[in-house]
């Protein structure tokens, strides 16, 4: 039925586009031949073939270019103007149809022969064309509601005033009343408390809190004070700072991984960012200064240094391998994060639906193309004078060392082995350079033989190019064919334009009698010259290390650059940290990797990463001196060099501008766009931000896409509220609500008696079918139940095992998915975006790649198998059962039933009924029953499987993800080595589960045929027979896990925790 | 290129933020049902674009059963029901492989026109194999004998010499921010028949190649940290308990669906609520099931013998060849109805010595590869399983520089790849290279035109499969590809 009338409307709506179509033939003026031949031969090719991508009015304009009129057809796209009066080859779309160059349109199929002849001779004619620029309508799409000025709307009159506690329920119900609806009644205690616990902090109430509030002889004043306290817990600040995280796309690595992996892709303080979030929410920092500090707290004056955290925001994300990704990252997290919109989509072109030009797009760009990461960022924490700063300092300081000093000793290890065979190595590697013939190949590998030198060593030492300043005129007196002795003897004399040449080798070279010119004799004379320079040489390294010197000696530089070949020189005043990384990258994939082996680079993130008390640092921006404005790209593609491009002075989005967009002043502009982000008059910011509150609060937005605001959002189920909570949100009411307060706007939600409602809906009548009316409650007729995020499930499982450990707030990320567990709230744990943990993934944890307000709700089978099968799970049951209250109550054999409430108190916090109370007791009857049916038979078994628990130890990892801490460097290359004390062996070194004598043991680190030789109390010896060496690993005890099956007790906790309400929130 | 062995059973559940069908719109069911019921998740305008249907239409939605990885059917009658794709990371010769190129061997040593260096002709021979007479290298003496079931592709392109960009490209159709995986896409649009295993499985490879982006979560791929030596506990995390046995299991999931009863009976119906039931149950199978699957001692010693197994080794799992028991662990699990496995293989990043590095790769997949083709025609199950083979580019037909014997380098302009069975047109080598095998030149075919194949045996329009994120409509082909009908029998 309502099939057929689409489809009949669809008809109405073609017969009036060819109605308006012939309208406009018979107004345009044009000669009727000409109309004709567009008619019967131009417009059947437009239509089939063009029209579906390249219409304003079909709604697709590819590549800027639109062909519903000859207008647009001259405006023409990306790429210019369509056509060309009367020059039908330089015309670009007969370039296209005729598939000349690499712009082939239609891109599938080429037009026949004669539509291309139709063609050419139309726009011959000066494309004569009927239709009516005028006529055709493209949507506003500055028309939709979130662009326009938010203005504060009257609240609604309602029938049921009595309801209302504040002005949030008078919009809900009167909409509510317009369907005749009633909302559900108010939430019972235990309910409601647990929703208010976990909203706010996401924790559950404990058994003692949910008895002194249910039992409060004035609820309205209990309500109060428990939001006011928990509003004030810093465990708030925890909850709600994982939120914004989701949208900032926080993690504590890069996500690079390959090739570019030496350089470390751990962030050491991505967490002062995290903790900057926690500790600004708990000090309910007004919302407008929250987005100026994250934006660009380094130009707001008087600002404190813990402020500076705040830049995390930028910096946090991937590291893609362009920098316009990191950029183009940069942009999205800002605009999707802050304005609800996608921006992004205008680096290649126009945004499709709103109202976002390229140019938009690129005056951001510029702001973000102007600035720059110090490298290292400033100390915003830690006490110097304590014993672990002093104790991270010197460990820092060691590491440094040996970092330094292995790069000095590496690069002379190259070198001297380079210079011992440097003969040998130029003529191979002159010898077999990719256009050699195949004779001179075959001299170059007789010599590789006779030497014995390594391929790969001759390889990655000999760099010959004509530039090269050792090897450069050595390679010149080869190839210069012209002139030779000329040239030759102006590089000598300093005459020559070009590469500076070292002088050392000049110096030799000014002293030949005669300059060679065969491969050989050159090869000669090189290997001469290093035998002449090495005595110097060798004094040369002492020199280059030096590390009082400020900068090298110039005299010097000549003979340590000979001392370094072929590595670069880089004198120790030269050297730092971020130089040697950026040396390993340079010195290529051997070298490179042995760099980082040897420098202990990724021990030094590690010590930063795991430190306790350590300094703090913030991962900061700053403007580059001069900053720069960017150019439009053409669909993305940064214009290449002498392409003409318009520049885009850096700017805000004109749409959101209230001052016309005027270009920013201030380096950069990141202090102005902030202001722009936070202000009132941006209708996006404040609307954006109390949608997501909602969603959070009622588990959907007022509009269902909190990311994205524009055109492809719809209309919110309240605009009004929408509106009015909008104004309300940024409007300074006094103390006890300042502007932009979002603990404000939380007591505000949560006072309202719509938050309050029950989510049971047995209360409706029959005269309505609510359902049907609002089956997704849009309407908010009552609570929705939310599944319970990762976050606070595993908080909610540790709080109720009682192994929480809320001692203190922020600090270094940690393990919390890998045994041993840490017991710290989940907002803590490692997020490596480039392998995310198996548990987060499972349970729908925001991915990091981009921001990511809404999570998914997805049900996986995994998410079962953790809750029934992992140690964790097994941990929180045996934790559970251990709990005073409930060993008191299990002691006793007539006490089960005052064991059973208690179990129900502590997982679900209420009271169970009697029918539950009876259904957790034949399950305790059972399971006892089946313990001793089956005592006797097993007590063999039980024996035998005592004394394989007894060796049965589980290795772990021990630090925060990252790295795995594998077994040190070197073992394995002699004979008996032994792993010192304490070194843990990760689990994929060992795979523990089957930790016997016999076992096959693999690993990184670990040679293949690796087996344990034997097992005593936590020592571990493993041996191979291939390398012959065996080793000894000392497992700690914390690392022992004993499985004990589960007592009937035991399985009762965990039955109850697979249940739905377990994991919901009513 | 190596398969990352860190992680064990990574099912990433990515975050979508797709417009929502407008909840005001739809009657009967609740917007959760509706979607729950459809395995989206969320994302309903995506549902409908998927199935080129009217969103309204619940008649097609209804006759979905529950669950996320329900199995749908695609925009026509598929070919192919199920893929293992060969990764053959490092990028593959073309000329030592599957491009016989007689004019280089004839110009061995000496300049070609067009080409910098000098030809290095191959130092293997080829022989017409099969009743198409294909022509075959000799370093493929298994494989060879199925050239009549394979599609060899000469003419593959995509112009990105560099090994993580290019990887992407293959499995993800961009280079640029993360985007799904061919094998999340695949379970995106069809689903898995069956319910107690994960519909995408990786054996190794870099993450990038299951990761389902902006597609829900449980699209991702499930990477099986696979080891000869490892046991079945280590592989597959949390898939037994140490602490219950499965009759106690099985009482406490009685217990816990008796108090789920009770939870919803006074809630508004709510798919997700019975969803999660669902889940228990099938994990509760999945623990016998999977277990199962990737025990590869179960399979009798002439077949492990075939796909080089040797007999030794914890679960039986240990061998020679790795990528044979992957291989045979590929063909239980598609018995079982996963919808795509992909295996990660490597050394084919020779740029030195040709003649003994590139015959030690193919040695590597040739004896398994044969196998495998052999043992799912002998299982009739060839026909509905596209099995695929290729790297992320190709090499140079001149030799590269350096010291030793010589080798090839990076080259974008032409790679190979084979396709066999699922609808595949066998004995055929499609498109075709200049006389030395440098530049695809006939049929040129790009990734994205690949790509678009593989959907099209899979029963998809290229140009339908789509998911809305971020404002637009996304696909496996961006805004690309055309499928290579010859290649479809």
């Amino acid at each position: 039925m309502n099939l057929k009338r689409l489809s009949l409307r669809a008809v109405a709506v073609v017969f009036l586009a060819n109605c308006s179509v012939a309208h406009a033939a018979a107004t345009a003026q044009i000669a009727p031949e000409h109309r004709e031949f567009f008619e019967n031969k131009i417009r059947p090719i437009l239509s089939n073939s063009c029209l579906e991508c390249h219409s304003g009015e079909k709604g697709k304009i590819k590549g800027g270019l639109n062909l519903d009129s000859r207008e647009t057809l001259l405006k023409g796209g990306e790429t210019g103007a369509a056509f060309k009066e009367g020059d039908i080859k330089g015309s670009l779309i007969i370039k296209a149809i005729t598939w000349e160059d690499d712009l082939q349109m239609p891109p599938k199929k080429k037009l026949t022969p004669e539509e291309i002849e139709d063609f050419k001779r139309w726009i011959g004619m000066g494309a004569p064309d009927p239709r009516d620029a005028s006529k055709i309508v493209v949507k506003d799409k500055k028309a939709h509601w979130a662009f326009q000025p938010v203005a504060r709307p009257e609240k609604p009159a309602v029938k049921n005033a009595a309801w209302c506690v504040n002005s949030i329920d008078n919009f809900v119900l009167a909409k509510l009343e317009s369907k005749e609806m009633l909302p559900a009644p108010q939430a019972d205690k235990e309910a409601l408390l647990r929703r208010v616990y976990f909203d706010l902090i996401g924790l559950p109430p404990s058994p003692k809190e949910i008895e002194a509030f249910v039992r409060d002889p004035d609820p309205d004043q209990a309500y109060v004070r428990v939001i006011d306290k928990l509003l004030a817990d810093p465990a708030y600040g925890e909850r709600w700072a994982r939120h914004w995280l989701d949208t900032a796309r926080y993690s504590d690595t890069t996500g690079v991984v390959g090739n570019a992996r030496f350089q470390d892709y751990r962030y050491a303080y991505a967490y002062s960012f995290r903790d900057w979030v926690i500790n600004s929410l708990n000090s309910d920092m007004p919302y407008d200064q929250f987005i100026v500090q994250q934006l660009a707290a380094d130009k707001v004056p008087n600002n404190s240094k813990e402020n500076l955290a705040a830049m995390g925001l930028l910096t946090v994300g991937q590291r893609f391998q362009q920098k316009d990704d990191i950029i183009n990252d940069r942009i999205d997290v800002i605009t999707r994060g802050f304005l609800g919109l996608t921006v992004v989509c205008a680096r290649c072109h126009d945004h499709k639906f709103d109202p976002v030009t390229a140019a938009d797009y690129y005056g951001l760009r510029g702001v973000f193309d102007s600035i720059t990461e110090p490298k290292e960022g400033p100390v915003i924490g830690g006490n110097q004078n304590s014993a672990a700063y002093q104790d991270f300092a010197r460990k820092l300081a060691d590491l440094e060392k040996n970092a330094y000093s292995s790069f000095y000793s590496l690069q002379r290890e190259i070198s001297d082995r380079f210079r011992k065979n440097a003969e040998a190595i130029f003529e191979i590697a002159y010898l077999s350079q990719r256009d050699s013939t195949p004779e001179e190949k075959k001299t170059a590998n007789a010599i590789l033989e006779k030497t014995k030198l390594q391929a790969r060593f001759v390889d990655d030492t000999a760099k010959l190019n004509p530039n090269n300043p050792i090897t450069g005129i050595f390679f010149k007196m080869i190839t210069l064919k012209d002139n030779r002795d000329k040239q030759l003897a102006d590089i000598l004399q300093g005459k020559a334009k070009g590469p500076k040449y070292n002088t050392a080798v000049i110096d030799f070279l000014k002293k030949q009698p005669k300059l060679p010119s065969q491969v050989h004799e050159v090869a000669v004379l090189f290997g001469k010259m290093v035998l002449e320079y090495e005595p110097q040489v060798a004094g040369m390294y002492a020199e280059m290390q030096n590390a009082s010197k400020t900068a090298a000696d110039p005299a010097k530089i000549p003979l340590m650059e000979l001392a370094a070949y072929p590595l670069p020189m880089v004198p120790a005043a030269e050297l730092d940290l971020e130089r040697l990384r950026k040396e390993g990258i340079r010195w290529g994939l051997t070298f490179g990797g042995q760099l980082e082996n040897k420098s202990g680079l990724a021990k030094i993130n590690e010590l930063k990463l795991t430190s306790k008390g350590g300094p703090v640092r913030a991962m900061v921006v700053e403007d580059l001196p001069k900053p720069k404005d960017s150019p439009l790209f053409i669909r993305g593609n940064a214009p290449k060099a002498g392409e003409e491009a318009r520049i885009i002075p850096r700017r805000f989005i004109e749409v959101l501008s209230t001052n016309g967009a005027t270009p920013f002043k201030e380096g950069s502009g990141r202090l102005e766009l902030a202001h722009a982000i936070a202000s009132k008059e941006n209708p996006l910011t404040a609307r954006v931000l109390v949608n997501r509150m909602w969603m959070y609060h009622f588990g959907e937005g007022l509009v269902r896409t909190p990311d994205d605001l524009g055109n492809q959002a719809g209309v919110p189920s309240h605009p009004e509220l929408l509106d009015f909570l909008s104004t309300w949100f940024t409007e300074d009411f006094g103390p006890s609500k300042p502007a932009w307060s979002v603990k404000a706007l939380h007591k505000a939600i949560m006072m309202s008696r719509t938050y309050q409602q029950s989510s049971n809906t047995a209360f409706r009548g029959k005269s309505i079918d609510y359902e049907k009316t609002d089956p997704s409650n849009s309407m908010l007729w009552h609570a929705n139940i939310r599944r319970l995020d990762f976050e606070s499930f595993r908080d909610s499982l540790l709080s109720m095992a009682g192994t929480l450990d809320r001692s203190s707030v922020g600090g270094p990320s940690v393990n919390i998915t890998e045994e041993p567990y840490s017991f710290r709230r989940s907002v803590y744990g490692y997020i490596d975006r480039a392998n995310i943990p198996d548990l987060l993934m499972q349970f729908d944890v925001a991915n990091p790649d981009q921001p990511n307000t809404k999570r998914t709700s997805t049900i996986v089978p995994q998410q079962a198998l953790f809750l029934m099968n992992s140690p964790f799970a097994a941990q929180v049951v045996q934790r559970v059962v251990n709990r005073p209250e409930v060993v008191q109550a299990v002691a006793v054999e007539k006490n089960t039933k005052a064991g059973i409430v208690a179990i129900f108190r502590i997982l679900l916090q209420r009271t169970p009924s009697i029918k539950e109370q009876e259904m957790a007791l034949a399950f305790l009857v059972n399971e006892n029953k089946f313990q001793s049916s089956v005592k006797a038979a097993t007590a063999d078994i039980n024996k035998e499987a005592a004394k394989i628990a007894a060796t049965k130890v589980k290795a772990q990892q021990n630090n925060n993800g990252g790295k795995k801490a594998v077994l040190n460097d070197g073992e394995f290359e002699g004979a008996n080595v032994t792993l010192t004390k304490g070194t843990n062996i990760v689990t994929n070194v060992l795979n523990v589960a089957d930790l016997h004598v016999g076992a096959a043991v693999s690993g990184q680190g670990v040679p293949p045929g690796t087996t344990i030789v034997s097992v005593a109390g936590t020592t571990v010896t493993l041996s191979n027979k291939a390398t012959a060496g065996s080793m000894t690993a000392s497992l700690r005890a914390a690392d022992l896990v004993q499985r004990v099956t589960f007592s009937p007790w035991e399985a009762l906790v965990q039955a109850i925790m697979f249940s739905n309400e377990a994991a919901y929130v009513n | 290129m190596d398969p990352n062995p860190n992680s064990t059973f990574n099912c990433s559940f990515g975050p979508d933020s797709s417009p929502l069908l407008h909840p005001g719109s739809m009657s009967g069911l609740s917007r959760r049902d509706f979607l729950v019921r459809n395995g989206i998740g969320v994302g309903g305008l995506s549902l409908a674009a998927l199935f080129g249907l009217n969103p309204f239409d619940l008649n097609a939605a209804a006759a979905a059963p529950m669950g996320p990885l329900a199995p749908k059917a695609p925009h026509f009658p598929a070919k192919a029901k199920a893929i293992i794709q060969i990764f053959a990371g490092g990028a593959p010769s073309t000329v030592d492989t599957w491009d016989p190129k007689p004019e280089l061997v004839n110009n061995d040593g000496k300049k070609i026109p067009g080409y910098e260096g000098n030809a290095l002709g191959s130092p293997f021979k080829f022989e017409k194999k099969g009743k198409s007479g294909v022509e075959v290298s000799e370093i493929f003496p298994e494989i060879g004998k199925h050239i009549d079931d394979i599609a060899v592709i000469r003419s593959l392109f995509a112009e990105i010499p560099d090994h993580g960009i290019a990887a992407k490209m293959l499995m993800t159709g961009s280079t640029q921010l993360p985007k799904p995986s061919l094998g999340s896409w695949m379970v995106y649009g069809l689903g898995s028949v069956n319910q107690n295993m994960p519909g995408f499985i990786t054996l190794g490879g870099d993450s990038t190649f299951r990761q389902c982006a902006f597609l829900p979560g449980i699209y991702q791929g499930c990477n099986v940290n696979y080891d000869p030596n490892a046991s079945l506990a280590t592989i597959l995390a949390n898939i037994r308990s140490e602490f219950s046995s499965l009759d106690r299991q099985r009482r406490q999931l009685d217990l816990a669906e008796q108090m789920n009863k009770m939870h919803a009976a006074q809630l508004q119906k709510d798919a997700q609520l019975e969803a999660r039931i669902q889940a228990f149950e099938i994990a509760f199978k999945m623990q016998t099931e999977a277990t199962d699957a990737f025990d590869v001692s179960k399979e009798p010693q002439a077949i492990r013998d075939k796909y080089e197994l040797s007999s030794a080794g914890g679960m039986g799992m240990g061998g020679k060849n790795s990528t044979g028991t992957k291989l045979l662990v590929a063909r239980r699990l598609i018995e079982r109805g996963v919808r795509v496995v992909q295996v990660a293989t490597g050394g084919w990043d020779t740029h030195a010595d040709i003649g003994n590095t590139v015959k030690r790769a193919a040695q590597g997949i040739d004896g398994p590869a044969g196998a495998l083709l052999q043992d799912l025609k002998d299982r009739g199950l060839l026909d509905s399983t596209l099995v695929m083979w290729g790297g992320e580019f190709g090499r140079t037909v001149t030799a590269g520089g350096g010291a030793g014997a010589p080798g090839r380098d990076h080259n974008g302009k032409a790679m190979v790849a084979w396709m066999a069975g699922g609808g595949v047109k066998g004995g055929q080598a499609y498109g075709a290279t200049d006389e030395f095998g440098g530049r695809a030149s006939e049929n040129k075919m790009h990734v994205h035109d690949l790509h678009a194949t593989i959907l099209a045996l899979m029963g998809f329009d290229h140009t339908k499969l789509i998911y809305n994120y971020n404002g637009r409509p996304f696909r496996l082909t961006d805004n690309f590809g055309n499928v290579a009908k010859e290649l479809i029998a």
